[in-house]
């Protein structure tokens, strides 16, 4: 295994797609407040009601909108209400649930491992190594446990570091004090966890975690069934987004950043005007996969009509 | 030719076809320890003799057994012995050489302390011992081709098929890896696939030629003889 992590870490391209990643996490979080009680201090829910509503109006009308960032960003990370748009429901997210929620909206790592992955299985095919590997006792058996194991102590790794930061900067920006029970924050309160602030957030992000390693493991296999790069690309796009998908709707029914609940949207466009003005970055890398995965479609269909036209020709 | 030599390996009617042609033809021949040349003109079927031999490819017809041990029926026993170098040895560049070796014992299932110890052994033999810590991106050619040698001798394999195994060795070098080819082979197979009939002269034991799919030549080589004056015949084609 400290092998296949070697393989893995050992690579300039995914040394700087790490580090990449970092600088975004640790910026999202310098800018996002982690809990309500802050908010709920100068702002009531009904105020947050008519500034959306505003800012799709402005939208509407062609407007400059001045909606503040953090507002949005609060808003559709469910942090504040449970606002559906077209209902004009309001109300406030009382589960512990929300929490996991704001937890899982950044899943970079698995983004990460999935990049990793990619590059993993090329490296083998790119060094030739198959081969060799192939003759040996147990082929590739071996190497795929330990690829594995590999994958869940990289996306554990990263989870950690991410967490870690994350930690830090809210403390640090958000000020927060992570030693406060959890039902000390009004949108906690019913809780029957008796824990802290601290001991729930790692309670989730280990259960993020594993879900982390589940799908990353999943991404692992089915690439290894595909032969082209392109393929393999496009398959670990596909199952990422399809994952995530499942799993944010299975979890949070009104999740806004799932893809399920945007193309479900009548208001498909504003909702995106306003989440992008909002500067989610979660939505961006969300839009950047689709757009990826669309284009790596594209021409991979490009590809198969061509080579049928020459091999008839 | 000597076949009563342990261990033994029995290739019998192999015939492999690839679109309708025939890449091996009704190929048997028994072989014991010792070196043996694998020869032939470029197309006569002598990569896909050892891609049948280590189980790359499945052959239409024939079997392959090593000590009885069937690479069909028995593949996990059978690779268990054997080792392989082919044409083009891949490796992780980012490794060190130690580290790449220890990685593919760790592949070949050595246990560490035995895998530590095969590796010092080659690696000081092939003069490689002093660059261990140097990444495989570092090494040049030749240094990567002994390196692909001692990744195919690691688990000390009954079957050693290295194909084209000095390409990039200067004279010096050729001279080592006879020495120590002469040496395992004493109570190994080794199976030489090349086309520099010289290296292989002063010490195969054993010729094997194939031309065009077909087994032409099995025979006992008198060390030392030109091969291309004995085997002039089978060259020409």
């Amino acid at each position: 295994m400290g092998y296949e992590l070697r393989k893995c870490l050992c690579n300039k391209t995914v040394i700087l797609i790490i580090l990449i990643f970092f600088v975004v996490n640790g910026l999202e979080a310098s800018y996002k407040s982690l809990y309500p009680e802050k908010v709920y201090d100068t702002t009531t829910t009904e105020t947050y009601k008519k500034l959306i509503d505003e800012a799709f109006e402005n939208i509407d009308e062609g407007r400059d909108v001045y909606l503040s960032s953090i507002f949005i960003d609060r808003f559709y990370d469910r942090q504040i209400t449970a606002f559906v748009y077209d209902e004009e429901q309001v109300g406030y997210e009382t589960e512990e649930v929300a929490f996991v929620n704001y937890e899982t909206s950044a899943m970079y790592g698995l983004i990460l491992v999935a990049v990793i992955v990619i590059i993993s299985i090329d490296l083998e095919r790119k060094t030739r190594m198959t081969q060799i590997i192939s003759v040996t006792e147990k082929r590739n058996g071996r190497i795929h446990l330990a690829k594995q194991l590999a994958i869940a102590a990289v996306v554990v790794f990263i989870n950690a570091f991410l967490f870690i930061e994350n930690v830090i900067v809210h403390k640090l920006v958000g000020e927060i004090d992570y030693g406060m029970k959890l039902y000390n924050i009004p949108g906690y309160r019913a809780t029957l966890f008796n824990g802290s602030i601290l001991e729930y957030k790692i309670i989730c992000a280990i259960g993020v975690c594993v879900i982390e390693i589940i799908i990353a493991n999943i991404i692992y296999i089915l690439a290894c069934f595909l032969k082209r790069n392109i393929h393999l690309i496009i398959g670990s796009v596909c199952t990422y987004v399809v994952l995530k998908m499942i799993s944010d709707n299975i979890a949070f029914k009104n999740y806004p950043y799932s893809l399920f609940s945007f193309f479900k949207s009548k208001n498909l466009v504003k909702e995106f005007i306003v989440v992008r003005i909002g500067n989610g970055y979660t939505y961006y890398l969300w839009i950047a996969l689709v757009f990826l995965f669309v284009v790596m479609l594209i021409t991979n269909v490009c590809n198969y009509f061509m080579n049928k036209t020459r091999r008839s020709i | 030719m000597e076949e009563n030599k342990m261990p033994l390996l029995s290739v019998s009617n192999v015939t492999k076809i690839y679109n309708e042609y025939k890449a091996l033809d009704d190929v048997s021949f028994n072989i014991g320890a010792g070196i043996t040349a694998l020869l032939g003109n470029n197309g006569a079927g002598k990569t896909t003799l050892i891609n049948g031999i280590v189980g790359l490819i499945e052959v239409n017809q024939g079997t392959f057994l090593l000590n009885e041990m069937d690479n069909a029926k028995e593949s996990k026993e059978f690779r268990r012995h054997l080792g392989f170098l082919p044409q083009e040895c891949g490796y992780y560049d980012e490794f060190t050489a130690l580290q790449f070796l220890r990685y593919m014992g760790a592949v070949k299932n050595v246990p560490r302390k035995k895998c530590d110890e095969v590796i010092e052994k080659y690696m000081t033999r092939l003069k490689l011992w002093e660059h261990r810590n140097k990444k495989i991106s570092k090494y040049s050619g030749g240094m990567k081709h002994r390196l692909g040698i001692i990744q195919a001798m690691l688990n000390e394999p009954m079957l050693l098929i290295l194909d084209e195994p000095t390409t990039g060795l200067d004279y010096v070098e050729r001279g080592i890896f006879s020495d120590m080819m002469r040496e395992y082979a004493k109570e190994h197979i080794v199976i030489i696939s090349t086309h520099i009939f010289s290296d292989v002269e002063n010490i195969a034991e054993n010729v094997l030629i194939l031309d065009a799919g077909k087994l032409v030549c099995n025979e006992k080589f008198e060390k030392g003889a030109s091969i291309i004056e004995k085997y002039k015949k089978y060259f020409e084609g």
